[in-house]
């Protein structure tokens, strides 16, 4: 099986975000602590550091540094042993089951990312739209993308508009959109 | 034991009763379908506890904590697929026993000696927790800030990576917490001047998104499909002889439970495994294990549901969570005005007897909701997941909206949701990082009290040295589990 390009740069990307992800996550923050710790101190004028808001921050901050050096280092040695993997996984050819099994994998994986981003798109669009209508438009595309049959689908979507239309009578206040409901 | 009866009287209202039922209801429910947690539901019903009296949100989540441990208990049996991961080992035992047509004898067995398991560890609450609530008195900022710590240590055990990234986590986590305005000195830090950061990061945005919106995109990941019994179920009791073999493996399991289950860090799941393994070594019919041995079934139900509630007194009594499902309660206590600690058992002692009468009801009504329904659950856990997980996610939305109708918020529940999936892939301990951001602005707070009075104090303080002892065993012993296991691998 062979693959393009672009394939084999996403899995180079994907392969260092989980190996090296994390300790360049813990470098960024206990640097920001320290700075954080530094502009609070030069603010307050007072001696007392441990005992003030920023004694404890930058603890957390150092101890975070400290943790990156191992961390990092095991990355690093990740990374390297996810590259071997891979290089010789392109030599060998796979058997059948092996590559369906991969390609099952792949599209759930793909799956699972649209639905976040459909998750992201309803965000987004609940100022625009109000809570009720951008709820059942998520509802609607999620479920007949995952597969959902149309009676299941339209049952749902009407409860849960019922649900979210008698919301303000209990108290329940949700944002509305340019359509005033 | 006055307050006890006054909790049942108070419990006595449609408003905690209907509460009692719909948890002891909605747990059960998490606890059939594969794919679900406790962790992920009561960060979803944690919005919703906004609207309930302190007492009845408590109620609320104990009731989806042992639902969940009583419901796990009937697929496991029936399918083979234990619906939650204290349940593994009963399905080690009870679904052999459901392929030789016992499945009616096993799943009333696995009920009453979870119901066992329940009353036993409650009945431990009431009353040790007076006992442990007094010992706390005792407890200045040294005990308080090393117990703490504790917990943290513990809780980076957790992991599936290496220890040090569980502390890693924790520190995180701290650092979260921090957010916002610092409440001494009234200074912003980590706003960057943004408005929306002062009052810091919302507890339930992170929860409802590393917990439950980060479960269902790993479900959808993993496919999970329905699935369907061909095994029919039809309740019948249980002989004489099976009861004789059940009713001890019941009481070791409820033991182990209930003191496993308030060590920190120790969960019910685990708490299983190592019931399971002592009661393999100990019990009457050793050839049987592994092939249906009915006290298996009992002592691992009766050791998760008593490890689950049990977990409620360290909470309640000091205030330190044991796991992040605790934490999670605690900080619901916390917005709700009740400071958990040694005074649940003196001036807040109505909000516990209520509590603790809850916990009672809700037991009872699970072992009724479960016995004759057992059939009833094993279909809703044929319930696709390809319906679940749109509705999970729009409940998990609709309950992030609901807290102050805050956009922000909503984005930092998407933020953590990519978090949590991409922790699952790089060892990356979640637990920590909620004990960490929860337990981190009293940790400060504790941190500068021994500051003031001095570190040096410390040393006179015999019960901070304890706590510092167990602390560095535990540590030690994580570290070579830990490193066992990476070298088995």
């Amino acid at each position: 099986m062979k693959k393009s390009r672009k394939n084999h740069l996403i899995s180079l990307l994907n392969m260092m975000l989980i190996s090296l992800g994390l300790p360049i996550l813990y470098l960024i923050t206990g640097i920001m602590a320290l700075f954080e710790a530094k502009r609070i101190q030069a603010k307050l004028h007072v001696e007392a550091f441990f005992s003030g808001p920023s004694g404890y921050m930058s603890i957390v901050g150092v101890v975070l540094l400290l943790l990156f050096v191992p961390e990092v280092i095991e990355g690093i040695n990740k990374f390297k042993k996810n590259l071997q993997r891979y290089a010789e996984e392109q030599i060998t050819t796979e058997t059948h089951e092996e590559s369906v099994v991969i390609e099952e994998d792949r599209i759930n994986t793909n799956r699972m990312w649209v639905v976040f981003l459909m998750l992201v798109g309803y965000i987004i669009v609940i100022k625009r739209l109000g809570f009720l209508i951008s709820s059942c438009v998520f509802l609607i595309v999620s479920m007949l993308y995952l597969g959902n049959k149309w009676l299941t689908m339209l049952l749902t979507v009407s409860i849960v508009a019922v649900f979210l239309v008698f919301c303000p009578y209990f108290g329940i206040t949700l944002p509305k959109g340019i359509f005033g409901i | 034991m006055n307050w006890l009866l006054e909790g049942f009287v108070n419990l006595f209202n449609l408003n905690s009763l209907l509460i009692c039922f719909g948890a002891a209801f909605v747990g059960t429910m998490v606890g059939v379908l594969p794919g679900l947690g406790p962790g992920a539901s009561v960060a979803l019903l944690f919005p919703f506890t906004m609207f309930m009296t302190p007492a009845n949100a408590l109620i609320a989540v104990g009731g989806i904590y042992y639902g969940a441990m009583f419901g796990g208990s009937i697929t496991s049996i029936l399918l083979n697929v234990p619906g939650e991961v204290a349940s593994i080992c009963t399905a080690i035992d009870g679904y052999p026993l459901a392929v030789q047509g016992r499945s009616a004898q096993a799943i009333a067995i696995c009920i009453l000696s979870s119901f066992f398991g329940g009353m036993f560890s409650l009945t431990l609450l009431a009353f040790l927790g007076v006992a442990i609530s007094k010992l706390a008195f005792m407890f200045g900022p040294f005990e308080y800030f090393t117990l703490m710590m504790f917990s943290i240590c513990c809780a980076a055990g957790l992991g599936k990576g290496s220890l040090l990234k569980g502390f890693s986590s924790a520190a995180l986590g701290m650092l979260l917490a921090m957010v916002g305005v610092d409440t001494e000195t009234a200074i912003f830090r980590f706003t960057y001047g943004h408005s929306a950061l002062f009052a810091g990061i919302q507890v339930i945005a992170l929860v409802v998104g590393i917990f439950g919106i980060s479960e269902v995109m790993l479900g959808i990941q993993e496919n999970a499909k329905s699935i369907s019994s061909g095994i029919k179920y039809k309740t019948k009791w249980p002989s004489r002889r099976e009861f004789q073999l059940a009713i001890p493996a019941a009481i070791k399991g409820a033991l182990i439970g209930s003191f496993g289950g308030m060590l920190p860090g120790i969960t019910p799941s685990s708490c299983t495994f190592l019931t399971y393994s002592i009661i393999k070594r100990t019990g009457k019919e050793k050839e049987k294990f592994g092939k249906g041995a009915i006290e298996g079934c009992a002592a691992v139900e009766a050791a998760n549901n008593a490890a689950a509630m049990s977990g409620f007194i360290p909470l309640l009594t000091l205030g330190v969570p044991t796991t992040s499902l605790m934490a999670m309660t605690m900080s619901i206590m916390m917005i709700k005005g009740v400071i958990p600690g040694p005074t649940m058992f003196t001036t807040n002692i109505g909000i516990t007897g209520v509590v603790i009468a809850g916990f009672a009801l809700g037991n009872v009504i699970c072992l009724i909701l479960n016995l004759p329904l057992a059939g009833m659950w094993a279909k809703i856990a044929e319930l696709p997941y390809k319906w679940l997980a749109p509705v999970i996610l729009f409940l998990c939305v609709l309950g992030t909206m609901v807290i102050n109708n805050s956009y922000i918020d909503l984005w930092v529940m998407v933020v953590f949701a990519l978090i949590g999936v991409v922790a699952k892939k790089t060892g990356f301990c979640t637990p920590a990082l909620i004990m960490g951001l929860i337990l981190g602005s009293k940790l400060e707070l504790y941190f500068r009290q021994c500051v003031v009075i001095g570190w040096d104090q410390l040393l006179m303080k015999p019960i901070a040295l304890v706590i510092i002892g167990l602390m560095v065993i535990v540590v030690i012993v994580f570290q070579r589990s830990m490193k066992k296991t990476k070298e088995d691998q």
